[in-house]
């Protein structure tokens, strides 16, 4: 028995050895030539973003904002700024901070770029943002200085039994309160409507988020990292569960790449794997969408999900916002938990997204536009509260960079990665209270520790 | 930098004194800033939702109803008094004939007027009129509130709506005008209707003018407005100063704790460093 085993196993080697020269190949010509494939990267990327916007994105969507109104000069302007901050950025694989800044550069920054020439869109806000970005770099490139991190001793067995209680009280809630609707929720189309009649007592909202965004994630990454597969797939099963009863599509699919990420991450090519990946997105997305136009709907849903929902229209929403709120009053976080703690009045009759919707001709409180925290700040502080968010964001980013260590750094981008691309579609003070930074934050002081080499670990 | 649960409960409990004064602080700023931002939302919101489009010529609708009897012509008169004196002489009874005729060319005549309200001929004969008043088409607004004035001369038909009833009654109603150009106007066509009915076979005897009114048009407001009147929420009462002091406490101390752990860290990471 012994024997087939390893003669199994021997043959499997010998089949797959060709595979792993040819990645190790790769990989030392990744390690040798880092520089110039980032920039081979960086520069494909730039013009298949262009392109996803002028043969996908705006024959999709120009009806409803992604109007195609190239303008020469802006986009010579957007194009330096592009390669501006590309230069500027560090290109340094295992390093959480480094990486997400390109993360926020790749989904948001980018896109912005893009539209604001192929659009002729305000050179005004596509200024300040440059400066927003341009000072949060400023902040990662400060060097950074050893020691002074934090870490909570003595509560880890205590805050483990305590983030349980807390997951079983989030998934049991929806039960009592709404029932179990099954492998019907699996239909995307169902989800809308058990989402509209639902019920949840008063906080439940900041709990279930807490737990999906948060620690779910957070714990299949932990035990995944110490190997304790059986508890890992309880997350992931917990998820399921939890999306099984609440219905939001983000809980479905949000593990996915967050295990990804903690995987590719080990490589230690993580940052060249990101532009490599987006550029594929790129490419997969222009030529299944441009295949048998109109007849083929798989490019026509690929297109309106990526190019459109996830890539174009949050770029489209910041400019509105800008648009809006030049001639609106600000909110001065009147809005959320500042506002409440202030007794400040928050002048509108609906959500700042809902504003803006009527403010481009929709009808008040039919739709909701959201926006990421470039956007939302302006409509808050204008260009200070721009300022005053992308100092916070780096702040917060930075600090990650201070738990870095081999061991530690896959962790940490799987688990933060996504709140990146969540900043893309909301303010961040929503991230850090409601869709749980902070509690990540408690997380990552709880649960990471100092190893005796001064490293940090899980 | 390494702490226990216990350490963190130690530093909040020495430093309480920094966290009552946040509170305060907090607190005070509170009823300051509640109070600037309900004054400012009741600012922005009645400056806002009352910005109109500034027409520098006030226009409106010109409303006149008039009176028209006829009589017959005088000439006609002798013709049919000839007419009386040829039947007579002939034996025709002859005052039912001459009232019948009368009768019969008055109908004629308000029919004709009815119908001449409604005649292009007229319009075109008042607008070469008013063309010789070098009158122009008052400014228009166009969806972005832009005032745009027009060198177009003004289109009588364009504004002037005439409805004549059997009864001899004229009513003007001239649209989209300042009052004086309006009134010129109507006293134009009242003329050429009267020039133009005088040519017929009875005459007008007399234009009494039973009413009159112009109701300048509503106030437009700008885009803008339009859409703060949608979105923007009236603030209704002040806010109250003992809920908003409370509330400012609760979450002060929230954030006061939060401060002081956070100076207490940097203090220390930074003792750490230069050690």
């Amino acid at each position: 028995m012994q024997l087939m085993i390893a003669k199994a196993k021997n043959a499997c080697q010998s089949r797959l050895e060709p595979l792993r020269v040819g990645l190790l190949w790769l990989d030392q010509f990744a390690l040798r030539h880092e520089l110039p494939v980032f920039w081979v990267l960086g520069i494909l990327y730039k013009f298949l973003l262009d392109a996803m916007y002028i043969w996908v994105a705006s024959p999709l969507y120009s009806y409803a904002g992604l109007v195609y109104r190239p303008n020469f000069l802006k986009y010579c302007i957007s194009t330096c700024m592009y390669f501006i901050l590309f230069a500027l950025l560090p290109k340094r694989e295992q390093d959480t901070p480094v990486f997400l800044f390109h993360l926020q550069f790749l989904f948001t920054v980018a896109p912005l770029l893009s539209f604001y020439a192929l659009s002729d869109n305000s050179s005004r806000y596509m200024g300040m943002v440059f400066a927003c970005i341009l000072l949060e770099l400023w902040i990662l490139l400060r060097p950074r200085q050893s020691g002074g991190n934090i870490s909570i001793t003595g509560i880890q067995s205590y805050a483990t039994v305590m983030l349980g209680v807390l997951v079983i009280f989030a998934l049991v809630i929806p039960l009592i309160y709404n029932g179990f609707a099954g492998l019907k929720i699996f239909d995307l189309a169902y989800v809308y409507e058990w989402r509209a009649n639902a019920t949840y007592p008063p906080l439940y909202g900041y709990v279930s988020a807490w737990v999906y965004s948060s620690v779910l994630p957070f714990g299949c990454i932990c035990f995944l990292h110490r190997k304790k597969y059986l508890w890992s797939v309880v997350c992931v099963l917990a998820q399921l569960l939890l999306y099984m009863e609440l219905g939001h599509k983000f809980i479905l699919f949000s593990l996915i790449p967050a295990v990804c990420l903690y995987f590719l991450s080990k490589t230690g090519h993580l940052l060249k794997l990101a532009y490599l990946g987006f550029c594929a997105v790129c490419i997969l997305t222009l030529i299944s969408f441009r295949m048998d136009y109109p007849e083929n709907h798989l490019g026509i849903v690929l297109g309106a999900l990526i190019a459109v929902r996830s890539i174009f229209h949050p770029s489209d929403n910041k400019f509105r916002f800008f648009a809006c709120f030049r001639e609106l009053p600000k909110t001065f976080f009147s809005d959320g938990q500042i506002g409440h703690m202030l007794g400040l009045t928050y002048p509108y009759a609906g959500s700042l997204g809902q504003v803006i919707h009527c403010y481009n001709g929709g009808e008040f409180l039919s739709a909701n536009l959201n926006t990421g925290y470039l956007g939302d700040s302006y409509a808050q502080m204008g260009f200070a509260g721009m300022i005053l968010m992308s100092l916070l964001f780096a702040v917060i980013i930075r600090f990650f960079g201070s738990y870095d260590s081999k061991q530690s750094t896959p962790v940490l981008v799987s688990t933060t990665a996504l709140y990146i691309l969540t900043l893309n579609d909301g303010a961040l003070f929503t991230v850090l209270l409601t869709r749980g930074l902070l509690i990540t934050f408690l997380l990552i002081f709880i649960f990471f520790k100092k190893n005796e080499g001064g490293s940090y670990g899980i | 930098m390494e702490y226990s649960v216990r350490d963190l409960v130690r530093i909040l409990l020495k430093k309480w004194y920094i966290i009552i004064l946040v509170m305060a602080l907090i607190s005070a700023a509170s009823v300051f800033l509640s109070q600037r931002s309900y004054a400012s939302a009741v600012e922005n919101y009645e400056e806002l939702t009352s910005e109109i489009v500034v027409i520098p010529i006030k226009t409106g609708t010109l409303q006149q109803c008039y009176q028209l009897t006829f009589q017959l012509n005088p000439d006609l008169q002798d013709e049919l008094n000839q007419h009386l004196a040829k039947n007579l002489v002939r034996g025709i009874q002859d005052n039912t004939e001459i009232a019948y005729f009368e009768d019969l060319i008055l109908s004629k005549q308000q029919q004709s007027f009815v119908a001449l309200a409604t005649d292009p001929d007229l319009i075109a004969e008042v607008q070469v009129e008013v063309d010789t008043l070098s009158y122009e088409e008052p400014p228009a607004v166009d969806d972005n509130n832009v005032v745009t004035f027009s060198s177009q001369p003004l289109s009588v038909q364009d504004h002037v709506t005439a409805t004549a009833a059997d009864e001899g009654i004229l009513s003007l109603v001239i649209v989209g005008l300042d009052e004086p150009v309006a009134e010129q106007l109507a006293s134009i066509y009242l003329s050429h209707m009267t020039a133009r009915l005088n040519s017929l076979a009875a005459i007008v005897g007399k234009v009494h003018q039973t009413s009159a009114s112009f109701t300048a048009d509503p106030v437009r407001h700008t885009k803008l407005a339009q859409v703060a009147q949608t979105v923007m929420k009236e603030p209704v009462a002040p806010p109250n100063l003992i809920k908003t002091v409370g509330t400012a406490a609760a979450y002060s101390f929230v954030l006061s704790c939060f401060g002081v752990l956070l100076f207490t860290f940097i203090r220390d990471s930074k003792k750490s460093r230069k050690d």
